[in-house]
């Protein structure tokens, strides 16, 4: 996917989300700065904590970032006011990890999939009914579904409610956090088929944030991994998966098990856990767990800087 | 391979459960051994029966679930007949579970040593000094830093990673033949729960005790377990050793798994055919329940249940294909 000559669906400059309780400041997002191409499908990647589903709520403003700014095919979206904002959301849309908390359990799926249409005023009388068969074929439910409520649909097939809400008004750009999390495996590939499928039909672009990274190979053509608020490395997929730099996408990518008892692999086992996001140490934020740290670590945070073929990496000691 | 002592027996087991004006059979027929000394995996997707069987052998079953035949032997006991008082001593010192919701499995009001201590008491009957200082060793064991001060903890105040250390280091207490352990790292990070994998194997070597894994994770399988039983909707469908299954998966339903998993290692092909519709599991079949979805399915699949078949050293398939 060469889309470089493109300008950017959306970029990111700066962003930063600080939530303050009591004395206490937590930067969940520390500064995090990308670009993203039309038609790509961004991986953003990290474990519990390192502030990716959180920037992802800042780069929509369904939380208020506290400082930086996300450009959205030119428009600044943290400049808008909240009806500007409103009208941009049916290009921007999210699909969030756990349907049985984000699909409303008292809507049939018909009222949940009409609201954002009328909402944004998108059909009239007539088309609404094709408007929704139309989508719900798009995401291959049976569209008998549409008189039916979240409780009587299985696990894939809410997740599939959840999609279908967010394409439905035909976004350029969505947002994806972990959808496919609380999937079984045979039905997690068919997820993921159906999210390849819909970004050609529909010419989406995502940003698919997940801790498994198996998915994220699966679907995405760049990746970022986040740690304590900022991406300590980024790039084209196969070169994050096959050629990692930073020592915490080496350990991160060497703790996940392949299904393959032939293989023998060198398992990166690190010390202890992330420090709490209220005492980030100094430095670089990996420093105390990282088996190649020097004492410079400890002092200088090293910024993230391209080392060839579009892979970037914030580490001093590569 | 010398001739292997049995754990555990399963066989035939078969347990129902009230649904609309009859009862479904949760478990149909599941028979399956664990080993001395060995780490069994039990994969499947939700709703293959793999927590119901656990939950049977422990005697947990719930009250609307009733064993509708077969035995379950621990030893030279059939675990089915004996009375909740009996199961009471087997729990722990014999048989022990790590449960999937660690914060739940603690006592929220008490520190996590005092926890642990209980356990030497009650089990071990130790004296209160002793048990303390031996709750400590055991923390110290599981990889918990400063393990004294730890101790005096609450389990809110610890990670869930920690949490799940201290109910292993309660396991290590017991010194159990069988550990079963219940997706033992669901809702923890993959470094974390690289490390608490590599904890059980380490502590199932030093004790030479045995594991069975309940897990959906067939990376996890491949690297962690000896052997592994396939359920499907609460049926056995194959059972092999890890090296044999993943190289020669025999039944329909093991194939079809086996290709749905993405890996991390390499890009792989995606499916042409989307499944989007038909994920429900025939629990009514009367024959085999993969039978709805099974490339290969003959007339005789939907009302016979297939005989168990060795199709190889320690391999063994269920299915009316084979042969």
């Amino acid at each position: 996917m060469n889309t470089k000559t493109q300008d950017p669906v959306l970029s990111v400059d700066e962003l930063v989300k600080v939530f303050r309780e009591g004395a206490l400041t937590l930067r969940a997002v520390n500064g995090i700065s990308f670009d993203v191409y039309p038609g790509e499908a961004m991986g953003l990647v990290g474990e519990s904590g390192c502030g990716k589903t959180t920037a992802a709520r800042s780069i929509l403003r369904l939380i208020e970032p506290t400082s930086g700014h996300v450009y959205f095919v030119g428009t600044d979206l943290t400049q808008l006011s909240s009806r500007e904002m409103r009208a941009q959301r049916r290009h921007l849309q999210m699909v969030f990890q756990d349907p049985d908390t984000t699909l409303n359990p008292r809507f049939t799926i018909r009222r949940t999939l009409s609201e954002p249409l009328q909402l944004h005023k998108l059909v009239g009388n007539g088309s609404l009914e094709e408007r929704l068969l139309q989508t719900m074929s798009r995401v291959n439910l049976d569209p008998e579904f549409l008189g039916r409520y979240p409780h009587q649909l299985s696990e894939g097939q809410k997740q599939r409610v959840g999609v279908a809400r967010a394409i439905i008004t035909e976004p350029k750009f969505v947002a994806l956090d972990e959808p496919t999390s609380s999937l079984d495996m045979s039905i997690r590939i068919h997820m993921i088929a159906l999210l390849q499928r819909l970004q050609e039909e529909l010419g989406m672009t995502y940003i698919f944030i997940s801790h498994d990274l198996s998915s994220v190979r699966a679907l995405c053509n760049r990746v970022m991994v986040m740690y304590l608020g900022t991406i300590i490395e980024s790039g084209p997929t196969d070169e994050i998966f096959d050629r990692p730099l930073h020592q915490y996408t080496r350990a991160l990518l060497s703790a996940i098990p392949i299904p393959d008892p032939q293989l023998r692999r060198q398992r990166i086992l690190l010390e202890g856990e992330p420090p709490s996001l209220f005492d980030v140490p100094k430095g670089c934020a990996f420093h105390e767990r990282c088996p190649d740290a020097q004492p410079g670590c400890r002092e200088v945070r090293p910024i993230l800087r391209d080392v060839g073929a579009g892979h970037l990496v914030a580490c001093d000691r590569v | 391979m010398a001739a292997r002592e049995t754990l555990l027996r399963i066989e035939g087991l078969s347990v129902s459960f009230p649904s609309g004006d009859g009862r479904v059979t949760i478990l149909e027929n599941v028979s399956f051994e664990v080993f001395g000394n060995e780490i069994v995996g039990l994969v499947g997707e939700s709703g293959s029966g793999k927590t119901m069987t656990s939950l049977t052998v422990m005697g947990f079953l719930p009250p609307s679930g009733r064993i509708e035949g077969g035995e379950v032997w621990f030893g030279h006991d059939n675990l089915l007949s004996y009375t909740e008082e009996y199961m009471r001593r087997v729990r722990g010192r014999q048989i022990a579970m790590i449960f999937q919701s660690t914060r739940s499995a603690l006592n929220p009001l008490m520190r996590v040593g005092d926890q642990v201590a209980r356990v030497y008491r009650v089990q071990r009957g130790l004296g209160a000094r002793e048990a303390r200082a031996q709750a400590i060793q055991a923390l110290t064991r599981v990889g918990i830093p400063d393990a004294e001060h730890r101790a005096r903890a609450y389990p809110h105040q610890l990670s869930r990673g920690m949490c799940q250390r201290v109910l292993i280091a309660m396991m290590v207490a017991c010194e159990p033949a069988l550990l079963i352990a219940d997706e033992p790292t669901t809702g923890l990070d993959v470094t974390i729960q690289a490390q608490i994998f590599e904890l059980i194997k380490d502590l199932q070597q030093a004790a030479n005790a045995s594991i069975l894994l309940i897990t959906h994770d067939l990376g996890v399988v491949a690297e962690t377990c000896d052997r592994v039983v396939v359920m499907y909707a609460g049926q056995v469908m194959e059972t092999a050793t890890v090296e044999s299954l993943f190289a020669k998966p025999i039944h329909p339903y093991t194939q079809r798994l086996l290709h749905s998993v993405l890996r991390v290692d390499k890009t792989i092909e995606m499916p042409k055919v989307d499944a989007g519709l038909s994920e429900e599991v025939a629990y009514s079949v009367a024959g085999c329940r993969f039978a709805p979805r099974c490339p290969r399915v003959l007339p005789g699949c939907w009302e016979e249940h297939p005989p168990r078949e060795q199709a190889g050293p320690d391999h063994w398939v269920t299915c009316h294909n084979y042969n």
